[in-house]
């Protein structure tokens, strides 16, 4: 049987950089969304829900038009600095695909978390005198921390299996961006049947193994 | 009150399934008759040509065609995996080789109907202004795109012609291999690629892309496309008829206005 090493090595590259921008940027969003007012804030959860809906492809479309080459920000950069910078059919359009794709999971998996921080902890520290970024960093993400590291998992699991954004934004390059979730297309369009079984209990026993760590964590999926 | 809602639910959800049914099975139903229904799996380069010439044959014959395109090989796993295909029709002989060694194509209905060429292909908005093969190692030419050569007829030639140009290892890393001729075309007709590699017959008559060079045929094997009819076809006088419509003057005149070079 040819080697899974490297679909099995991409993928996890791709999910372990993917999660941890999904940690920064999904804890950062989830922060702003539960712990400020401002206008357009439910619009904002909007937007960054849609992944979460959308058809992966769909959301794999959208991701085109924006990297592609004749894309809005493929024409921008072409335009100011007379650059042709495409990370179309790399490892990073994978992770760009992951990211977009998990990053809902993790805002509203952290933001149920941040909000459900008593929030007369927030007021003590506060009036002991502490910053607002100083009480977020030591009070409410602590506080939250089982909530976000539940939407941590949940974003990996997630980005590990993308499939439809990745095929479309990264294509399927073998020895370049065939990832495992589109190694085991592969194997099924190719009728290697025992390959795609190999990998595809992998796939169940670390997604099963995820769920259930991230489930013990909170109540997340309440 | 709630028994009876759920025995009408449960009623007019069966109704629609076996309406749905009933439109999915083999036949549909044409001016209140039923008309034959003829399944063509056909290389992806033959699409253009394939739906110019299936009207005309409908008409004549008061069949339905649905067409599957795609990479020969992956049709080929398709047809070995049970799919259910009447006329195959592939842009190599290697994959009709093993289809029959598997007697799931009938030999007699076999024929070589078409040949092609491999071209190098640019954007036709392209300022690289590339004159041949060997250009494609220059830094300028960031990707070029061709077909994953397990499954992709073009993409095997295209392997073949590096390969004996020299350039197949410094190509290597540029390359973005895809599933099928459509996708390759699809690639390099929106610039996501500086350059593709796949048959001229795909670039013929669209606007989309410019041919720079077509590679010397001395330097990959011929490339034969056939066309069978399976042998699990319901209806192999109409497969058989289609065979022939193909392999006509009428069929060889749509072939060759498509950029496919024709068999003596």
């Amino acid at each position: 049987m040819q080697s899974m090493s490297f679909p099995f090595r991409l993928s996890m590259q791709v999910a372990i950089v993917s999660t941890l921008l999904v940690a920064v940027v999904g804890t950062a969003l989830a922060y702003v969304l539960a712990r400020r007012r401002f206008p357009g804030r439910e619009l904002l959860d909007t937007f960054v829900t849609l992944p979460l809906v959308f058809p992966p492809v769909v959301t794999g479309y959208y991701l085109v038009g924006l990297v592609g080459r004749r894309g809005v920000l493929g024409r921008a950069l072409h335009a100011a600095f007379g650059i042709e910078v495409s990370v179309m059919f790399t490892w990073y359009a994978a992770v760009l695909a992951a990211f977009t794709i998990s990053l809902p999971l993790m805002v509203k998996t952290a933001r149920a978390a941040i909000e459900s921080v008593d929030t007369e902890m927030i007021d003590a520290s506060a009036l002991l005198g502490r910053t607002e970024a100083e009480t977020a960093l030591r009070v409410v993400l602590p506080l939250a921390g089982k909530g976000i590291m539940a939407g941590v998992m949940l974003a990996f699991a997630r980005a590990l299996g993308e499939f439809g954004a990745t095929v479309m934004l990264a294509g399927n390059i073998p020895g370049r961006t065939n990832t495992m979730p589109l190694e085991i297309y592969n194997a099924v369009l190719y009728g290697d049947w025992r390959r795609a079984t190999v990998m595809v209990l992998f796939f169940t026993v670390v997604s099963v193994a995820l769920l259930l760590a991230a489930g013990r964590l909170g109540r997340v999926l309440a | 009150m709630r028994l009876r809602n759920a025995i009408a639910a449960v009623a007019a959800g069966l109704t629609l399934l076996v309406l749905a049914g009933c439109a999915n099975a083999g036949a549909s139903p044409k001016n209140g008759r039923v008309s034959p229904e003829l399944r063509v799996a056909a290389a992806a380069t033959l699409r253009q040509a394939f739906e110019e010439l299936a009207p005309t044959f409908e008409r004549k014959n008061g069949a339905n065609i649905t067409f599957d395109f795609g990479a020969s090989g992956m049709l080929q796993r398709q047809i070995e995996g049970g799919a259910p295909v009447d006329v195959f029709a592939s842009a190599g002989a290697k994959q009709m080789d093993a289809l029959l060694a598997e007697s799931l194509v009938d030999s007699a209905t076999v024929a070589p109907f078409a040949s092609n060429r491999l071209a190098l292909v640019v954007p036709a908005n392209s300022t690289l202004a590339l004159t041949g093969f060997r250009d494609l190692v220059s830094k300028r030419v960031v990707r070029v795109a061709t077909g994953n050569p397990e499954s992709a007829p073009h993409g095997a030639t295209a392997f073949e012609v590096l390969d004996g140009l020299g350039l197949l290892d410094a190509l290597r890393p540029k390359l973005v291999l895809t599933q099928n001729a459509g996708q390759t075309f699809d690639y390099v007709a929106r610039g996501e690629v500086s350059a593709a590699l796949v048959y001229v017959s795909e670039a013929t008559g669209r606007s989309e892309v410019k041919v720079v060079s077509v590679a010397d045929p001395s330097l990959h094997k011929p490339i034969r496309y056939e066309i069978g009819v399976t042998t699990g076809a319901p209806d192999s006088t109409l497969a058989t008829a289609f065979v022939t419509y193909i392999t006509s003057a009428e069929g060889r005149a749509v072939l060759k206005k498509h950029g496919f070079v024709l068999l003596q």
